[in-house]
C-alpha cells in the first residue's frame, strides 16, 4: 500500500514543484516506486522541470472523465524506471476537477506506488483542495521570507482543519552566509514561528536553476542542494539522517580578504 | 398454413412463433424439435425469448423455457410474453437482474450516437476547407477544426492544434499538431519553423528528441536561416522534410483528384492518439543518425 504525500506552500515561487520534482527522483533513487502527479490544472511545470514535456499524450483530467486509462497517462521518467509522472492537463482549469475524484484516484495509484507525490498549486482554493483531497502526510514548502512564512502558517492551519495527521517543514533557498550576517531567518527561526517539525533545509543553489531548466533534477548529486533533497528523501523513508552542514567553504581569496 | 412452429433469431434475441390452433400439449414434441435443431446454430450467447402468435400461460411459457434450457445452450436473460405480470415473475424464477437489458440498452444507444457523431465528422471534415487563426497560439489554447487549420502566428510548447485537415503554420510551430484527426493519413503539418514537442498525423505520431539542445532563439539566430519544414507520414512514421516544390508536386494533398477523406470505423471520435511512437528526425542534427524508428527522407 503506498504513501500519499502532498507538497504545498500557500505562497507561489517558493519551490513546490522543483521539490516535488527532486524528492520524486530521489526516492525513486533509493528504490522506491514513485508517481507524481501535477494537480495544477491549466498552469503545468511538473512536466517541464522533468523534461518530460513532449511525452504528453494524455493526463490528469483524462484519467478523471474516463477518456483513458490511469495506466495510460502515466509518463516513465528518462533516468529512473521506477518514477513516473502524471501531467496536469494545459487546456482546462482547477474546477474539472473534484476533491471525491482525486481521492479516487490516489487510492487507485496506492496500488502500484509506494509513494504518490502531489505537487499542489499555489493558493488556498480548488486546487488546494483537490491537492490534498487524498493525502496522508504534507510537506510544507517555505523559504525563509516573511511573505512565505506567514502563508505557510496558513496552510498549515487549513491542513489542520483538514485533519492532516503528519506535516513536516522544508526550508528552502537558505542563504547560509546572510543567517550568518543576520540578515535572514534562520530555519529555527521558522521552525520556531510555524511550530512544526522540520524534514528538511534546501539552500539556495545556482544548480538548481540550471538543472531546473534542463529538465534534470539534481538529488543525489555531488551539489549541497542534491544532497539536501536525498536527505529529505531518506526521512520521508524514515531514516533518522542528520542535518547538513550548509556553510559554503570559501575560496582563497575570500578567506584572505574576506571577514 | 404455415408451420404450427416457426423460430426465428435477431440480434439480441430468439423469436418463438406459435401457430393459435390447436392445444398446446401438441406443439411441445415440435417446438423440442425446433429447438434440438437449432441448438448447434444458437450457440450459447445471453439472448432474451419472445414467445409470439399465440396467448400462453404460466406454465406453457415455463414449459416452453424448459425445452429451450434442456435442448440448447442459450442462456435466457429475460422472457417477452405480453403478459408483464407474467413476464416479472418468469425474471423471478430466472433470478436475472433485470439491470442487465437496461445496460445493454444504454450500450447499444451509447453506440448508436458515436457512430453517428463520427458519420457527421467524417461528411464534415474537408481538407480543402481552412480555418485561419491570427495571432500566436499560446499554452493552454486548444484549437479544433474539421477541416485545415492557417496558423499566423507562433505555436506555443503547451498549445495543441487539431484538424481534419493539415495544419499551416506561418511561424514557429513549437507545440503540439494533430493533423488528419479523424483518419486521413495524408495531411501534413507545416510550419516556417519546425520545432515541435508533439506531431500527430492520423494514428502516428512523434515526439521531440531528448537531450537535442533548442534551436538558438532571437539575435543569435541569422535571419536568412528559415526553412519552411513540412512533416508527413512517409511508411507509416512521421518524417520532417523541406517544404519544397519537390514536395509540392509529390503532395497528394494538392492532387484534384483527391477523394474524401477515409475515415474511422469504430472507435471515439479522435483516434490520431497513442499509437506509433517515433522521435522526430530533425535534418538540422546532420550527420548523426535520427534516433528511433523514423526516417529522413532527403532530398
Amino acid at each position: 500500500m503506498g504513501e500519499v504525500i502532498v507538497i504545498t506552500s500557500g505562497k507561489g515561487g517558493v519551490g513546490k514543484t522543483t521539490t516535488t520534482a527532486n524528492i520524486g527522483t530521489g526516492l525513486a533513487k533509493l528504490g522506491k516506486k514513485v508517481v507524481l502527479v501535477d494537480t495544477d490544472i491549466g498552469l503545468r511545470n511538473l512536466d517541464v522541470v522533468l523534461g518530460l514535456e513532449n511525452r504528453i499524450v494524455y493526463n490528469l483530467v483524462d484519467v478523471i472523465e474516463g477518456n483513458c486509462k490511469t495506466k495510460q497517462a502515466l509518463i516513465k521518467d528518462k533516468r529512473y524506471d521506477t518514477l513516473y509522472l502524471l501531467p496536469a492537463a494545459q487546456t482546462r482549469d482547477k474546477t474539472s476537477v473534484n476533491p471525491d475524484q482525486m481521492k479516487q484516484l490516489a487510492d487507485e495509484l496506492r496500488e502500484d506506488f509506494d509513494y504518490i507525490i502531489m505537487d499542489c498549486p499555489a493558493g488556498i482554493e480548488q486546487g488546494f483542495k483537490n491537492a490534498i483531497a487524498g493525502a496522508d502526510r504534507a510537506l510544507v514548502v517555505t523559504t525563509p521570507e516573511v511573505s512565505a512564512v506567514r502563508d505557510a502558517d496558513r496552510i498549515i492551519g487549513l491542513l489542520e482543519a483538514n485533519e492532516m495527521k503528519d506535516t513536516k517543514l522544508i526550508v528552502n533557498r537558505l542563504r547560509q552566509d546572510m543567517v550568518k550576517r543576520g540578515d535572514m531567518m534562520s530555519a529555527e527561526d521558522v521552525v520556531e514561528i510555524l511550530a512544526v517539525g522540520l524534514i528538511g533545509v534546501v539552500p539556495d543553489d545556482e544548480n538548481i536553476v540550471v538543472a531546473t531548466n534542463n529538465g534534470e533534477p539534481l538529488a543525489g548529486d555531488a551539489s549541497l542542494a542534491g544532497q539536501a533533497y536525498m536527505n529529505i528523501c531518506r526521512r520521508v523513508c524514515g531514516e533518522d539522517v542528520p542535518f547538513l552542514d550548509l556553510d559554503v567553504k570559501k575560496g582563497f581569496f575570500a578567506r584572505l580578504f574576506g571577514k | 398454413m404455415s408451420q404450427p412452429v416457426t423460430l426465428k433469431g435477431v440480434k439480441s434475441g430468439l423469436i418463438v412463433k406459435l401457430t393459435d390452433q390447436g392445444n398446446f400439449a401438441d406443439l411441445v414434441p415440435e417446438i423440442k424439435k425446433k429447438f434440438k435443431e437449432g441448438a448447434a446454430f444458437f450457440g450459447t450467447k445471453h439472448m432474451i425469448l419472445s414467445i409470439e402468435g399465440r396467448d400462453v400461460n404460466e406454465e406453457e411459457t415455463a414449459e416452453i423455457l424448459k425445452l429451450l434450457t434442456e435442448n440448447t445452450k442459450l442462456q435466457v436473460d429475460t422472457v417477452m410474453v405480453k403478459d408483464k405480470v407474467l413476464e416479472n415473475k418468469f425474471q423471478e424464477i430466472l433470478g436475472e437482474d433485470p439491470g442487465h437489458e437496461i445496460e445493454n440498452a444504454r450500450l447499444r444507444k451509447d453506440n448508436d450516437l458515436l457512430l453517428k457523431t463520427v458519420h457527421q465528422l467524417e461528411a464534415a471534415v474537408n481538407p480543402m476547407n481552412a480555418e485561419i487563426h491570427a495571432g500566436n497560439l499560446r499554452s493552454g489554447r486548444d484549437i479544433d477544426a474539421l477541416g485545415s487549420v492557417i496558423i499566423l502566428g507562433d505555436v506555443k510548447p503547451g498549445a495543441t492544434v487539431t484538424a481534419g485537415g493539415s495544419i499551416f503554420v506561418m511561424g514557429a510551430m513549437q507545440g503540439t499538431a494533430d493533423a488528419g484527426a479523424y483518419g486521413d493519413s495524408d495531411a501534413f503539418v507545416m510550419a516556417l519553423r519546425m520545432d515541435p514537442l508533439q506531431i500527430r498525423i492520423s494514428d502516428a505520431m512523434a515526439i521531440a528528441q531528448d537531450n537535442v539542445p533548442k534551436r538558438k532563439r532571437g539575435f543569435m539566430r541569422p535571419k536568412d536561416e528559415i526553412i519552411p519544414e513540412v512533416a508527413l507520414i512517409s511508411d507509416g512514421h512521421i518524417v520532417i522534410r523541406d517544404y519544397d516544390s519537390e514536395f509540392v508536386r509529390n503532395c497528394r494533398f494538392f492532387r484534384t483528384d483527391k477523394k474524401a477523406v477515409s475515415v474511422i470505423e469504430e472507435e471515439a471520435p479522435k483516434p490520431g492518439r497513442a499509437k506509433e511512437q517515433g522521435a522526430l528526425s530533425d535534418k538540422e542534427k546532420d550527420g548523426k543518425k535520427p534516433a528511433g524508428n523514423s526516417k529522413s527522407v532527403e532530398v
